[in-house]
C-alpha cells in the first residue's frame, strides 16, 4: 500500500506541470498508434483468410472428391459408412466448363451440374429446375443480364457433335447471387444436373462428389484430420480435397506473409518504444532537482527503477488499451468505408476484416512490454555517475 | 564510546585531495562545529557522515552503520531513518506545499505519515511556521522556509542532524534565530549534532569547534 502511496507522490512530482503531462500524453499515443498497426496488420492478415475460407465454404461442403477414373456413378456405395467420421451429407455434382454467351458478350465459364441433394450441403441456395441458371452477380453485370433473361451456353462435344460444331444450350436465369469469392461470381454458373449431363453426354455420371461435415469437425484442422482418414479409405479410387485447395497456396501465402510483415512491423514498436526511452530521459533531466532531493532524503536506487517500472508499466498498460481501439475503429472503416473496399478481381475479396487471434495480442503485449521495461532498466542503471552531495550542489544552486 | 567515529578518512576528486586522513569523534547527543574556509573539505566530510558522499579511505561508524560497507540501497536507508539534513539551501520542491516537503522523508521511509504528521504540527507550532504548512515555498520568507527546511530533518527524528552552513542564506536575525533552534532541539530531544559553517557568530554558540584545513581536521 505504501509504494502505491508513493507512486502517486512520484506522478505529483513528476507529471505536476503542463510539459511533462503533455510529453507523456504524446508518448502514450506514439506506442498506441505503433501497437495498433501491428495488431491490425497481423489481424487483417488472419481476417482475409478467415473471410476467404467462409466464403470458399459457402455452398461447397467440407471436402470435395474427384475419382481418378474421371466419371462415376452417383449411387455407388463408396461412401456409405462414413457418419462414423463425420460425414453428414452427401451432394454429387457435375462439373465442367463452357462459354456462355448473349447478345455480342460471352464468358468463359465454369458450369456445375446439381440437383436437390446439394440443398443438403448449401441449405438455402436455389436448385436450378430443368432449363434453368444460377449466374453470380459479376458475371450477370459484365455481361448485363438480369433475372429471366436467357443465357447460351456452348459445350465441347468432340466428335459426337454435328460437323464438330459444340453443342449449345439456352437456359434462363432463375437467380443472381451473390459469391463472397470474385472468381466464383464471374466465372461460375449452376445449372440442373441433368440438363449438363445431357448437354454433354454422360448419361447420369458425375465427376465430383461435395461432403458436409457435423458441425463439430468445421475448424481447417479437424477438416484436415477427417481429410487424411478419407484418403487412407479411397486411396486408390478418389482424390480427396479440403474445400480451399484451390486457394490453398494463396491461402499459405498469405500465412507467411503475416509473419513476414509482423516482424518488419516490430520495428515500428521499437521506434515508439524509444519514445518511452526519450520520455525517462526528459523526466529525468527536467526533475533532476526532485531526483536528487529525493535520494538525498531517502529514496533507495532499487526503489527509484520500481517507481519507473510501474510508471512505464502503466504508460504501456493505457497504450495498448488505446491501440485496441483503434484497431476496432479500424475494422469498422474496413468494413463499413468504401475507401477501404478491395479490388476484388486481384484479392478475390471486396472486403476484409479485422481478426485478432487472442495469441497475436498476447505475443504483441508480451514483446512491446519486455523490450518497453529492458530499455527503462538499462537507462536507470547508467544514470549519473554523478554523487548526490554534487548533484544537490548543482541542482539547487 | 563515540557515536560518530572516524579514522583516517580521505577522499579525493580527480587529483584533488579534499581529506587527508581526517579523525573525527562525537558522542551520542552532542553538539559540535567544524569551521573552515570554502573549499577547505568541511563540507565534503559532512556528507560522507550523512552518506550523501563516499569516502576513498580509512573508516567510519556512525553508531551501528559502518558507511564504508554499505551499498546505496543501505545508505538510502540510512540516510532516510538516521540522518536529518539541513542544507545552506533550503531544497524545498516548489511543486509541493511546505506539509507535503516536510512529509517527504516519511513517504520514502517505514513510518507511516500519520504518526509523523502529529509530531510535524506541534514543531511547526514551535518553530512559528503553523501557518506556512499549506503554503508553497515560494510564498514564505527565506527564514521561513529554512525553518521548514528544519522540521522536515528533524521529521522522522533522526539521531544524527548535520546542518550545512544553515544560516548562509539568513540575514542576522534570522541567523540568530536559527541557530538557537538547532541548539534547543538537539538538546531536547538528544540528537547529535553537527554543523560545517564559516560564519563566526553560528560557531561562538557551540563549546566543541574544529578547524578543517585544507582537508586536515584539528
Amino acid at each position: 500500500m505504501k509504494f502505491f502511496a508513493l507512486i502517486k507522490d512520484f506522478n505529483l512530482l513528476f507529471f505536476k506541470d503542463r510539459s511533462s503531462k503533455f510529453f507523456a500524453l504524446a508518448t502514450i499515443i506514439g506506442l498506441s498508434f505503433s501497437i495498433s498497426i501491428i495488431l491490425c496488420t497481423l489481424g487483417l492478415m488472419d481476417g482475409f483468410s478467415k473471410k476467404m475460407r467462409e466464403a470458399l465454404n459457402l455452398g461447397h461442403g467440407e471436402i470435395v472428391l474427384t475419382s481418378y477414373d474421371g466419371f462415376f456413378k452417383p449411387d455407388n456405395n463408396d461412401f456409405k459408412d462414413l457418419k462414423d467420421i463425420g460425414v453428414e451429407n452427401i451432394a454429387y455434382v457435375v462439373r465442367t466448363q463452357s462459354f456462355a454467351t448473349v447478345k455480342s458478350k460471352g464468358k468463359a465459364v465454369f458450369v456445375l451440374g446439381i440437383d436437390d441433394a446439394f440443398s443438403k450441403i448449401s441449405k438455402e441456395f436455389p436448385i436450378p429446375k430443368p432449363g434453368e441458371i444460377v449466374i453470380g452477380k459479376s458475371l450477370s453485370e459484365g455481361l448485363t443480364i438480369s433475372k429471366g433473361d436467357s443465357l447460351a451456353l456452348s459445350f465441347a462435344a468432340g466428335r459426337s457433335g454435328e460437323k464438330y460444331l459444340p453443342n449449345n444450350a439456352s437456359l434462363k436465369i432463375k437467380d443472381i447471387i451473390h459469391f463472397k469469392i470474385h472468381n466464383f461470381d464471374e466465372r461460375f454458373v449452376y445449372a440442373n444436373m441433368q440438363d449438363v449431363q445431357k448437354f454433354i453426354g454422360i448419361s447420369n455420371l458425375v465427376n465430383v462428389a461435395k461432403l458436409k461435415l457435423n458441425n463439430t469437425l468445421v475448424t481447417p484442422e479437424k477438416i484436415s484430420g477427417v481429410v487424411e482418414k478419407l484418403r487412407s479409405i479411397f486411396l486408390y479410387e478418389y482424390r480427396v480435397m479440403p474445400y480451399w485447395s484451390e486457394f490453398a497456396t494463396f491461402l499459405r501465402a498469405v500465412e507467411f506473409e503475416k509473419y513476414m510483415i509482423s516482424i518488419i512491423l516490430s520495428i515500428v514498436v521499437i521506434i515508439a518504444a524509444f519514445n518511452c526511452l526519450a520520455f525517462i530521459i526528459y523526466s529525468k533531466e527536467k526533475k533532476a532537482k526532485e531526483i536528487f532531493l529525493l535520494f538525498a532524503i531517502g529514496l533507495s536506487p532499487k526503489k527509484f527503477q520500481r517507481l519507473w517500472i510501474w510508471q512505464n508499466s502503466f504508460i504501456w498498460f493505457l497504450s495498448f488499451a488505446l491501440a485496441l481501439l483503434f484497431v476496432e475503429f479500424f475494422s469498422y472503416a474496413m468494413a463499413n468505408w468504401d475507401m477501404f473496399a478491395l479490388p476484388s478481381d486481384v484479392y478475390y475479396l471486396g472486403r476484409v476484416e479485422v481478426d485478432l487471434a487472442l495469441r497475436d495480442i498476447l505475443i504483441v503485449m508480451a514483446i512491446s512490454f519486455v523490450f518497453i521495461q529492458s530499455l527503462t532498466w538499462l537507462v536507470l542503471k547508467r544514470l549519473d555517475a554523478k554523487s548526490l552531495a554534487t548533484g544537490l550542489r548543482e541542482e539547487f544552486s | 564510546m563515540s557515536f560518530i567515529d572516524a579514522t583516517d578518512v580521505t577522499k579525493t576528486f580527480g587529483k584533488n585531495h579534499v581529506l587527508n586522513k581526517v579523525n573525527f569523534h562525537l558522542e551520542s547527543g552532542s553538539q559540535c562545529v567544524i569551521k573552515g574556509a570554502s573549499g577547505s573539505g568541511k563540507s565534503t566530510f559532512l556528507y560522507i557522515v550523512g552518506g550523501l558522499e563516499r569516502l576513498n579511505g580509512g573508516n567510519i561508524f556512525v553508531g551501528d552503520h559502518d558507511l564504508s560497507k554499505m551499498n546505496d540501497d543501505q545508505l538510502a536507508r540510512y540516510r532516510n531513518e538516521a540522518v536529518g539534513f539541513v542544507f545552506q539551501f533550503h531544497f524545498l520542491l516548489s511543486s509541493l506545499t511546505n506539509l507535503e516537503n516536510i512529509l517527504l522523508p516519511a513517504r520514502l521511509g517505514k513510518k507511516k505519515v500519520n504518526e509523523v504528521e502529529s509530531y510535524i504540527t506541534g514543531l511547526a507550532k514551535r518553530l512559528g511556521v503553523e501557518e506556512c504548512l499549506e503554503k508553497y515555498p515560494y510564498e514564505i520568507s527565506g527564514g521561513q522556509q529554512q525553518r521548514i527546511n528544519l522540521i522536515r530533518a528533524l521529521s522522522l527524528k533522526p539521531a544524527l542532524l548535520l546542518c550545512d552552513e544553515p544560516t548562509g542564506n539568513l540575514d542576522s536575525a534570522n541567523s540568530e534565530v536559527v541557530t538557537e533552534l538547532l541548539l534547543e532541539l538537539s538538546e531536547k530531544q538528544g540528537t547529535t549534532l553537527l554543523v560545517v559553517t564559516h560564519d563566526e557568530e553560528v560557531s561562538r554558540h557551540f563549546d566543541r569547534v574544529y578547524h578543517m584545513v585544507d582537508g586536515v581536521l584539528s
